[in-house]
């Protein structure tokens, strides 16, 4: 219809009102020209990301660098999707382990930047998910237990979300590992507990919902002098508790700094227990050397290690590969968190091509629904998680050995993952 | 006031409303900031600069502002924004209660005073099982408003709070009140002398400035959309007035517009630098307190005598 427009008012010597409708059809076509330019090109699919690179958290995110840089590179061409071109661009943001901040940089992304795909490190709390899932966009996070991420946002693990989703271990799966690996020498079964107030922390400890029901169940006997605000530098009143009760397991949710501290105390008021696992802390090899050798057998959960027999279905490499590659490039001993903040963007790739149609949020939220992608961590799957919208993820137990002054982190509990190896038996401190 | 001056306000006020419907998201919440800050700002000048009263633990009216509304919103399910005024009444409340002991300190111990308070009120939350403690709450009622009303509320909730409290000062500071808190922040014993009841005045001025500030923090927490203790209970809320006001001139209405405006035009252009953003302000808060006591506002009338708001009093 257009054209025959066009066509006749190319006819010269016409009126006024003619001219007017001849620059209209023109300007029409001009302006469809246009659009049809802008279609033929590619496309760009933003991806945004936010996670703590400053502040207490900082640990989390110390491969962020080079994991972005890996994917950068393996996106360098472009993705096809749906027999389309499109150009992938990642924003990252520093929340600078602070939820006020972390909302702010996701609102920002999604009302300025416009992402197409969110990711996110939740480990401070699920700031950036939530202004997802009332933004309409879609959002894959980790870094956190999956009923650190849910029950905050005020989720049911049987409704789930419309565009926020999640994978990491859950309480219950840690509190086996641990309970698991203390079950292999003999102690008198009591465990001093200490979490830290913050999102995780009461997750974590939780006397229904947390790890401490699953203690109770397995007949332990639990004691705890409350939680302890994040960035505390006094445990003498839990140390002379735990002293007094005469406890042999200690426990916990601590940050490497308040860590170190318990540890200095306990030496200071000649506290010995036969094991310590705390989780988090000693998950980074920075915290565990500053430790020392008083770091050798203590033992803490594992999210990942180079021995994980998995490989990136990004870059092809192997868990090995990739932790070679990282220590090769930046000098720095690997960390756990490598693997799954690689894992995450696997996701989100995944997610993107699975959709059909990455510009659309619906389709790309739908795509992770249903999702199963094999990651370095190993295999994720979205569609039979241990709740809606979550997908579990391989964790087993390990202990830190110092030999010749060298932190080393031995696998000695699998029963959550067998495919992953057992490295060494645990042994008491 | 001029027909004209009446006009060109109306034009301002109806471009501001109709900010949804020109502006993207980006902008609307940028606007959130903005008017919300400004008013804690305004309400940490009518202390300092009208009533003598120095306030470094004003943020905890920010907290309790934001978990008022979000206590009542969640818990019940009821509607953030008919949480607003409950919000309001339970910060003038807190300030009410709080005021006793409070006013029973002076000067730098006030000051001080009011930064325990709050830090003793941000302690008290993080172990209170029923406010969520360490991990804060969610505005869960969000959940079900579409994006464009959600991001609109809160604007015109921001828009009415930066309105509104401007409002309410200007016509403290025009009526009785106003003379009365000039005599008492220039002095109190001369004040007292000439019939002006100091504590009276000072405890009123104390409930509006918590009264704006508690509206402030739930609004710019509608924002965030989760709080948490050491967030809203944080100092930065605070330092950030205390910029605002210097910068712009303390003691003045109009100080804190231009403080504010100053203000997010730093942030928006030097932000990025990190630390270094932190330690520039820091030193152009220090240079404005050396170089021009008086703030911005001051450099601008310095040749003109200028007075928009017609609240100054001249002797004759």
């Amino acid at each position: 219809m257009k054209h025959e427009k066009n066509t006749r008012s190319c006819v010269p010597s016409q009126g006024r009102r003619d001219f007017l409708k001849t620059t209209a059809a023109l300007g029409t076509v001009a302006a469809f020209s246009g659009s049809l330019k802008a279609f033929a090109s590619s496309d760009v699919i933003r991806i945004g990301y936010v996670s703590p690179k400053s502040g207490p958290f900082a640990p989390f995110a110390k491969a962020d660098d080079f994991i972005i840089e890996q994917v950068r590179q393996s996106l360098a061409g472009g993705l096809t999707i749906g027999g389309k071109h499109y150009d992938v661009e990642i924003l990252v943001r520093d929340d600078q382990s602070s939820t006020d901040r972390a909302s702010n940089q996701a609102a920002d992304l999604i009302n300025s930047e416009e992402v197409d795909l969110m990711l996110a490190q939740v480990s401070i709390g699920p700031s950036v998910p939530q202004q997802c899932e009332l933004n309409g966009v879609p959002c894959i996070s980790t870094m956190g237990p999956w009923e650190a991420w849910m029950f905050p946002m005020g989720g049911k693990p049987d409704v789930g979300f419309q565009y926020a989703y999640h994978f990491f271990w859950g309480v219950f799966d840690i509190a086996r590992v641990y309970e698991g690996m203390w079950s292999e020498i003999p102690t008198n079964k009591k465990v001093g507990m200490l979490w830290s107030n913050d999102v995780p922390g009461l997750a974590m400890g939780d006397a229904e919902h947390g790890m401490p029901a699953v203690f109770k169940a397995a007949g332990y006997e639990l004691i705890e002098v409350g939680k302890f605000p994040v960035g505390a530098d006094d445990f003498t009143a839990h140390i002379q508790a735990f002293k007094k009760e005469g406890v042999d397991i200690v426990t916990g949710l601590f940050n490497p700094p308040e860590w170190a501290t318990f540890v200095a105390q306990s030496h200071q008021m000649d506290f010995k227990p036969k094991i310590m696992t705390p989780a988090k802390a000693l998950l980074f090899p920075s915290g565990v050397e500053t430790l020392g050798q008083s770091a050798d057998r203590m033992s803490t959960e594992i999210w990942w290690t180079p021995a994980y027999p998995f490989s990136s279905s990004l870059t092809g490499q192997t868990a090995e590969q990739l932790s070679n590659t990282y220590m090769n490039q930046t000098g720095q001993a690997w960390t756990q968190p490598l693997g799954v903040a690689h894992a995450l963007f696997e996701a989100g790739i995944q997610a993107l091509k699975n959709s059909g149609d990455p510009k659309n949020p619906d389709a790309v939220a739908e795509a992770i629904g249903s999702m199963q992608v094999d990651s370095v961590i190993g295999r994720l799957d979205f569609a039979n998680g241990p709740a809606k919208n979550v997908s579990g993820m391989r964790v087993v137990g390990g202990q830190w050995r110092i030999e010749a002054g060298k932190p080393e982190i031995m696998i000695t509990d699998n029963q959550m993952a067998p495919e992953i190896p057992v490295q060494r038996t645990f042994e008491s401190l | 006031m001029k027909s004209s001056k009446i006009l060109a306000m109306l034009v301002l006020l109806g471009v501001l409303v109709a900010l949804p419907w020109i502006g993207g998201y980006a902008t609307q919440r940028l606007m959130v900031e903005v008017f919300t800050l400004y008013a804690i700002a305004l309400a940490w000048n009518l202390l300092a600069g009208y009533g003598g009263i120095v306030a470094v633990g004003q943020h905890v009216f920010i907290g309790i502002g934001a978990y008022s509304l979000f206590f009542l919103s969640t818990s019940f399910g009821l509607n953030p924004w008919l949480m607003l005024p409950a919000a309001v009444v339970i910060t003038a409340l807190f300030a009410l209660l709080f005021a006793l002991p409070m006013f029973r300190l002076r000067g730098a111990y006030f000051a001080v005073g009011t930064w325990v308070l709050a830090e003793i009120t941000r302690i008290a939350v993080l172990n209170s099982d029923w406010l969520g403690a360490g991990a804060g709450m969610p505005l869960s009622t969000m959940m079900g408003i579409t994006r464009w009303l959600r991001n609109a509320g809160i604007y015109w909730a921001a828009l009415a709070v930066g309105v509104g409290s401007l409002g309410v000062v200007w016509w403290l500071l025009r009526g009785r009140l106003g003379l009365a808190l000039l005599s008492v922040r220039d002095n109190e014993a001369a004040a007292a002398a000439s019939g002006v009841n100091v504590l009276r005045t000072k405890v009123i001025l104390w409930l509006v400035a918590a009264a704006i500030t508690g509206l402030a923090g739930a609004v710019a927490y509608m924002n965030t959309l989760q709080v948490t203790p050491s967030a809203s209970f944080s100092l930065n809320w605070t330092a950030a007035a205390i910029f605002i006001a210097v910068l712009g001139g303390i003691g003045t209405l109009e100080g804190p517009l231009i403080g504010v405006l100053v203000y997010f035009l730093l942030r928006e252009m030097f932000s990025s630098y990190g630390s270094w953003y932190f330690i520039v302000l820091g030193c152009i808060a220090i240079l404005t307190m050396l170089l021009a006591p008086g703030g911005a506002w001051s450099l601008l009338t310095r040749r003109r005598p200028l007075d928009p708001f017609g609240i100054r009093r001249m002797l004759s």
